[in-house]
């Protein structure tokens, strides 16, 4: 099977990228009767009412300690779950390509496999990684809230779940398309956190707010109307189709030296 | 009939290097070939082509009667100058590893190579020293049963005795119709096993033909034909 | 068979094995209708190419020295009546080569042949106290 390198190569960075995720997922509805009782202090309350931003932070405090849902949303979902997909899926690409040609490893692939052997089990098999870890992290928190008998919308969290899964997708498909470009492991991975925080930081402005991937993967929608957005959806796996076939076609003319 | 037909082949990589100038050269089955020249002559450009590797700036190569870029030809085994395998695995490990993808391979061919080279199993690649990769890849390489065999500096670090065996491999893979090109700078090895050979120098062919052509026409042996040509060109 | 070959000569290995069983034949050595061993088994003997092999096989057959039948192989020919004289012509040449040599250190006709008595003299005594 030619895919077995590939699936022994991520298989480690992936139990390490679930674990972390599902750990979290579990800490993050635990801690949540902590939490909301750390900010019913007298004291937080107090010096709350003081602030000039006390009015709004007040009423977000009350919807974080009554509303599990929302409670999801600003410390999971929105929050801790997309930040570390998105951790995990640098991860789980940024060696794919660079690490073979900086170690030299890639003259053992070359020529018995053909580019688009190379490629193709390569990204593919990195995407089952990323369906795998953040599906799991997902699961993980649903099934913990369900445990510890909080109500939380099964619709509205499988909504985020598969949001963050197809963003996650397509950050990742980025961090492939950067791990081809270069022969050293530690530039794609800066590069990508580059574009990570440029996209999270479209989001703040009009004109790039169609670039907001993070707004769609983690977004505060889902909260009035849980449903996984059709439209954005398709257009994020059409351009990670794009990235797929564009990376594709600049492998398959590139000189490995 | 030619397994390898390089014709008037160039190369310059992104950076402006230029490492081959239009070089010609064909292969004939069952032959020992040599690609000698000095550090920078263009000799792992050349075998790199012959692989698929890189794409010629200019000219043709066929390999096995196939353009070999992008997708190289699959009845092909290279051994790259450097012996690099994945470091994070052990040897049994990498040699699953390998015959998932390397196209027919025989573990049992694999593990009567290892033996003759002496190879301990027990280890992690991260932990052989340079000879004992070498001695890995060759019978990685070797394991394959392919048509052709691309060799770049198959006995760095080998101690002589091993390096003979692995001269022995190449002469009996010859002996059975199978096709070695190989470079190394170990001119006193080439000199054992090779049949043709081309010397190249800053990117051109300084000689192309068979080594008793090169001896008679000389009148010398070929560290001291090397060595007259590479100056020969200096003037 | 046993043929010494030295790779890093400047005498191609080909001919220096050509020249080998050459001698072997016109010494009776191998004797006529001998079977020669194949390419294959010679090659590995002689820790030669095949290519080699079948390069003196070539030579020694267009030669007169061997013959080959397809089933058998290689084997040893009578070789033409005058490839001894032939021989010897060449080894006459070295002598000459080594005459020369002794001339340019000023040596006397006489005291050339001196030396050359001498080695004869050696040789021989040295086969009559073997056998």
């Amino acid at each position: 099977m030619k895919s077995y390198k590939e699936i022994k190569a991520i298989q480690m960075r992936t139990v390490i990228m679930l674990a972390i995720l599902a750990g979290l997922a579990i800490v993050t509805v635990m801690i949540k009767s902590t939490v909301v009782s750390a900010l019913g202090l007298p004291q937080v309350q107090e010096s709350l009412k003081n602030s000039s931003l006390g009015k709004t932070l007040a009423s977000e405090i009350s919807r974080i300690a009554n509303d599990f849902s929302y409670y999801s949303y600003s410390q999971w979902f929105g929050k801790t779950y997309m930040q570390i997909a998105a951790l995990a899926a640098i991860v789980l690409s940024f060696p794919l390509f660079s690490k073979e040609r900086e170690k030299r490893t890639i003259y053992l692939l070359i020529g018995r496999m053909g580019r688009w052997e190379i490629y193709s089990t390569k990204v593919l098999i990195g995407y089952v990684a990323v369906l795998i870890t953040i599906f799991g992290g997902g699961i993980a928190y649903i099934l913990t809230a369900n445990i510890m008998g909080y109500a939380l919308p099964s619709t509205m969290a499988f909504a985020w779940t598969f949001r963050i899964m197809v963003g996650t997708l397509l950050l990742y498909q980025i961090g492939a398309y950067t791990s081809l470009l270069f022969k050293s492991q530690v530039k794609p991975f800066l590069l990508d956190i580059a574009i990570y925080i440029g996209l999270g930081i479209s989001g703040f402005f009009k004109q790039t707010k169609f670039l907001d991937l993070f707004g769609y993967m983690g977004g505060k929608t889902v909260l009035k109307n849980p449903t996984i957005g059709i439209f954005p959806t398709i257009i994020v796996l059409l351009i990670c189709a794009v990235i797929f076939t564009l990376g594709y076609l600049q492998f398959r003319s590139m000189d490995i030296c | 009939m030619s397994v390898i037909e390089v014709k008037d082949l160039s190369k310059t990589y992104k950076n402006g290097v230029e490492a081959l100038k239009g070089i010609s050269f064909n292969v004939t089955e069952g032959s020992i070939f040599a690609i000698l020249g000095p550090n920078g002559a263009g000799k792992t450009t050349t075998l790199k082509s012959i692989l698929g590797a890189i794409k010629p700036t200019s000219g043709e190569v066929l390999t096995l009667g196939k353009i070999p870029f992008p997708n190289g030809v699959k009845k092909v085994s290279f051994v790259p100058e450097e012996k690099s395998l994945y470091e994070w695995v052990k040897i049994p490990e990498m040699v699953k590893i390998f015959a998932s993808f390397a196209p027919n391979f025989s573990p049992k061919k694999f593990e009567i190579l290892s033996k003759r080279l002496n190879l301990t199993m027990k280890r992690k690649i991260g932990e052989l020293s340079q000879g004992n990769r070498t001695k890995l890849y060759v019978a990685l390489a070797f394991a394959q049963d392919v048509k052709l065999y691309v060799l770049d500096e198959p006995t760095w670090g080998l101690d002589p005795i091993i390096r003979k065996e692995v001269l022995d491999i190449v002469r009996e893979n010859a002996i059975v119709g199978k096709t070695v090109v190989y470079s190394s700078h170990i001119l006193s090895e080439v000199e054992e096993v090779c049949d043709e050979l081309i010397i190249l120098k800053e990117g051109k062919i300084l000689y192309n033909g068979t080594l008793d052509k090169l001896k008679e026409s000389n009148k010398l042996n070929l560290s001291e034909s090397f060595l007259e040509m590479i100056k020969g060109g200096e003037k | 068979m046993k043929i010494k070959v030295d790779h890093h000569s400047d005498i191609p290995v080909y001919k220096q094995i050509v020249v080998a069983i050459k001698d072997m034949i016109l010494a009776n050595e191998l004797i006529e209708g001998e079977a020669l061993p194949s390419v294959r088994k010679l090659a590995i003997n002689l820790g030669v190419n095949p290519n080699t092999i079948a390069k003196v096989f070539f030579i020694l057959q267009s030669e007169g020295y061997v013959d080959s039948k397809p089933g058998i192989g290689y084997y040893v020919a009578k070789p033409p009546p005058s490839s001894i004289e032939k021989r010897l012509m060449d080894l006459d040449d070295a002598m000459r080569r080594i005459i020369l040599k002794m001339k340019r250190f000023a040596l006397s006709e006489e005291e050339i042949n001196k030396r050359f008595s001498a080695i004869m003299e050696g040789v021989f005594e040295n086969e009559r106290n073997r056998s």
